[in-house]
């Protein structure tokens, strides 16, 4: 019996053997590769994103609508080209070198989405609401209504593209390196999901209950971010008026955030907000300097 | 044991059959590969055609308003100049230029991916149109065959097929010729399709389309199917080969002489000829001219009487209804319905008030009942009754076009407004603000 068995063992083993022989006959890899860039011809616009974005950041800029890239829910449209090229040079200024300034270009890099896709139209949902920003897991982030831009409203920029980028860029910071759970615990009860934007959640409401928007309601994670965003980007004057807005109580919640997102971004992250609000602001001041219809 | 056997018998099976079969490749290359060579295909095809590409572009769902001719030049350097018969976020025939790829997908796609005003016009979203109208910028080529490339729509379906412009005609040269048919088909609301000798039904003019009226053979219910079409430099052509029993057709020719579309496709025989409805009174250029008024102004009985001239507004669709001598305005408008030839005087803002800057508005008036309609739109209002021409005197009655439910309009009446706000009647007009049982006599052409 022992010999049979011992007999059955040797012939699988060789079976097994030829087996393998046969499935590993391969076809040769092909020296073509199946990855190809387009071949549209490239314009000055293109080789200024080159230099600018791909090579020192490795961010692929793409201000070519590719619908598949894109949110399948909305009717979109492209963006134009002088958009773009206004869009791509201010994305580089007001965000990218402000981290680079406070925290090295070594740190922008690394945590930078790697894709900005950019939308001419608005993402417009059936309820008529307007989406004008998202980033997906870090990795992309997709700016809507770029034709719609107006780059001398520096309050629309504040309140548009670049609250949206901050905000992006915020989320990314914490999923790295999360905050202090602390922050939770101050406004724990007056989380309200998706019933943020609720006709009955109104904006004094969250003033009052010491958030600055009314998207900060819908989790901690958003709160964290909006405190952050709004902080950088809209100048102490608009901010003042928001902790104004949001009365003694609801200001005092708001300063209590706002010290545990600063002790954040210091302690985790050696950056110093009121410096980094203090560059974006000088940033924005020289705004003029910028050429933003050549490349 | 036997277990053993038979699993050793499975186990060999199961490896012979994993491994014994080669597949065979049914293409030389891998399918990546061949997809690139499509997409550099039709980047060379495209680009290739000296004088660009014709194109109907349907947009709306199930191309539910006809098509548009446009103009397409693909550049090899990946521009692309596009221009359109109609007003779009560009005029009329002007020539924008953007960007455009063949980027592949589920298939080679043709892309226009920076923005173009006329191409994305169709596509563009707005906060009070979420969906635009509902057009691609996205098409998936389905094939090409000669001087013809077919694609579809990615998002909306909507077919685009682009034909080589060989006859070198120049875009605007094709605009204003597919203008001329827009321009004479506008006259006509109703056809009678004509099919192997053999009137099939009434056929309705909506938009860009045909609605094709039939009886069917089996239940003999009334039906009707509706057909997209795009107008040509000398008629229309059809979104798609349309079949209709047994027989499929998609191009015409006007003849303006028979007034009829005319299937050129070889060996068919079916035309659309004009048609009008036993109570279609008269036709768009007939109503053009100097009338006499006779109305009752302050009083209901006594007449008055007033020298009007109708003139062309919107070809085949408005007039203007000017007079001096009643109106202290440029006049009201008259709306004109292609389909039974009659014309009517609805609810309309007509002009600002100089004075006030107000809106001077015609609001249909049941004098009798005293009541008016105060909306700046029709449809409530007054509709023209044609005599025939008795005793050989041309005149219009107007009277209640009925869709105002509640009262029976017998005029009009003029009426101040600030926006939705009334600011009472108009008393500064030339005339009185009333009209009421207007006849119209024409008097000159």
């Amino acid at each position: 019996m022992k010999k049979i068995m011992e007999k059955i063992k040797i012939f699988l083993m060789l079976l097994l053997l030829l087996a393998t022989a046969w499935s590993c006959k391969e076809d040769d890899l092909s020296s073509e590769s199946i990855f190809k860039e387009s071949t549209a011809e490239q314009t000055d616009f293109d080789r200024w994103l080159l230099s600018n974005y791909t090579y020192p950041y490795n961010i692929t800029f793409k201000y070519k609508m590719q619908d598949i890239e894109s949110n399948r829910d909305y009717q979109l449209a492209p963006a134009t080209v002088e958009k773009s090229i206004a869009t791509a040079k201010l994305v580089k200024y007001l965000w990218i070198e402000t981290y680079d300034e406070i925290a090295g270009i070594d740190f922008t890099r690394k945590y930078i989405p790697k894709v900005i896709h950019l939308i001419g139209s608005g993402g417009y949902n059936s309820t008529g609401s307007v989406v004008l920003g998202t980033a997906s897991q870090g990795m992309k982030i997709t700016l809507y209504d770029i034709n719609g831009m107006d780059v001398k409203n520096l309050d629309a920029l504040r309140n548009g593209y670049f609250k949206t980028m901050y905000h992006e860029f915020a989320h990314i910071l914490h999923q790295n390196k999360n905050y202090s759970v602390d922050f939770e615990a101050i406004s724990h009860n007056d989380y309200v999901s998706d019933d943020w934007s609720a006709s009955t959640e109104t904006l004094a409401l969250a003033y009052s209950k010491g958030f600055v928007s009314r998207y900060a309601r819908k989790e901690p994670n958003e709160d964290f971010v909006e405190t952050l965003a709004y902080f950088v980007v809209l100048g102490q004057a608009n901010w003042d008026g928001i902790l104004a807005a949001a009365g003694p109580a609801g200001a005092d919640i708001i300063n209590a955030k706002f010290d545990i997102v600063k002790d954040y971004l210091s302690v985790s992250w050696g950056i110093d907000i009121y410096e980094l609000r203090r560059i974006f602001e000088r940033r924005l001041a020289s705004l003029d300097q910028l050429d933003l219809v050549n490349p | 044991m036997k277990k053993i056997t038979y699993l050793v018998l499975l186990a060999t099976v199961f490896f012979m059959s994993a491994c014994v079969q080669d597949h065979k490749d049914i293409f030389d290359e891998p399918a990546s590969i061949r997809m690139q060579h499509a997409v550099s295909e039709y980047k060379d095809l495209l680009a290739s055609s000296p004088n660009g590409w014709l194109a109907d572009y349907y947009p709306e769902k199930d191309h539910g308003i006809g098509g548009y001719a446009m103009a397409l030049k693909f550049n090899s350097n990946g521009t692309v100049d596009v221009s359109c018969e109609i007003e779009t976020n560009a005029k009329a025939g002007e020539v924008q230029t953007s960007q455009w790829d063949i980027i592949s997908d589920r298939g080679p796609v043709l892309s226009f991916t920076t923005y173009n005003k006329v191409m994305h016009y169709f596509s563009e979203p707005y906060s009070w149109d979420v969906d635009g109208r509902y057009g691609d910028y996205e098409f998936v080529i389905m094939k090409a065959e000669g001087d013809v490339v077919e694609m579809k729509g990615k998002k909306h379906g909507n077919k685009l097929v682009l034909r080589k412009n060989t006859t070198g005609v120049t875009p605007s040269d094709y605009f204003k010729q597919v203008f001329e048919m827009d321009d004479k088909l506008s006259e006509f609301g109703m056809f009678s399709f004509v099919l192997n000798g053999v009137r099939i039904g009434m056929t309705a003019v909506v938009d860009r389309t045909f609605s094709i009226g039939y009886v069917d053979d089996k239940d003999k219910s009334d039906q009707t199917v509706k057909v997209a079409y795009t107008f040509t430099p000398t008629g229309i052509r059809f979104y798609e080969p349309f079949e209709f029993n047994g027989v499929t057709m998609q191009n015409f020719t006007w003849s303006a002489s028979e007034e009829k579309y005319t299937c050129t496709d070889a060996g068919i025989n079916a035309f659309f000829d004009v048609y009008f409805p036993a109570d279609y009174q008269l036709r768009y250029g007939e109503f053009i001219g100097k009338w006499r008024w006779q109305f009752h102004g302050a009083s209901t009985s006594t007449w008055v009487y007033a020298d009007v001239e109708v003139t062309q507004k919107k070809k085949n669709s408005t007039y203007t209804l000017s007079c001096p001598e009643i109106f202290s305005f440029k006049g009201i408008e008259v709306s004109f319905d292609a389909q039974k030839g009659i014309i009517s005087i609805l609810n309309q803002n007509a002009d600002k008030d100089a004075a006030t800057g107000y809106d001077v508005r015609v609001c249909a008036y049941d004098r009798a009942a005293g009541y008016l309609s105060t909306g700046s739109t029709g449809p409530i209002g007054i509709v023209g009754i044609w005599n025939k021409d008795a005793g050989g005197v041309r005149s219009i009655n107007f009277v209640d076009n009925g869709k105002w439910v509640t009262y029976k309009p017998n005029g009009f009446l003029l009426r101040l407004f600030n926006g939705s706000t009334s600011m009472g009647n108009y008393t500064t007009n030339i005339a009185d603000y009333r009209f009421n049982d207007i006849t119209m006599t024409k008097i000159a052409d």
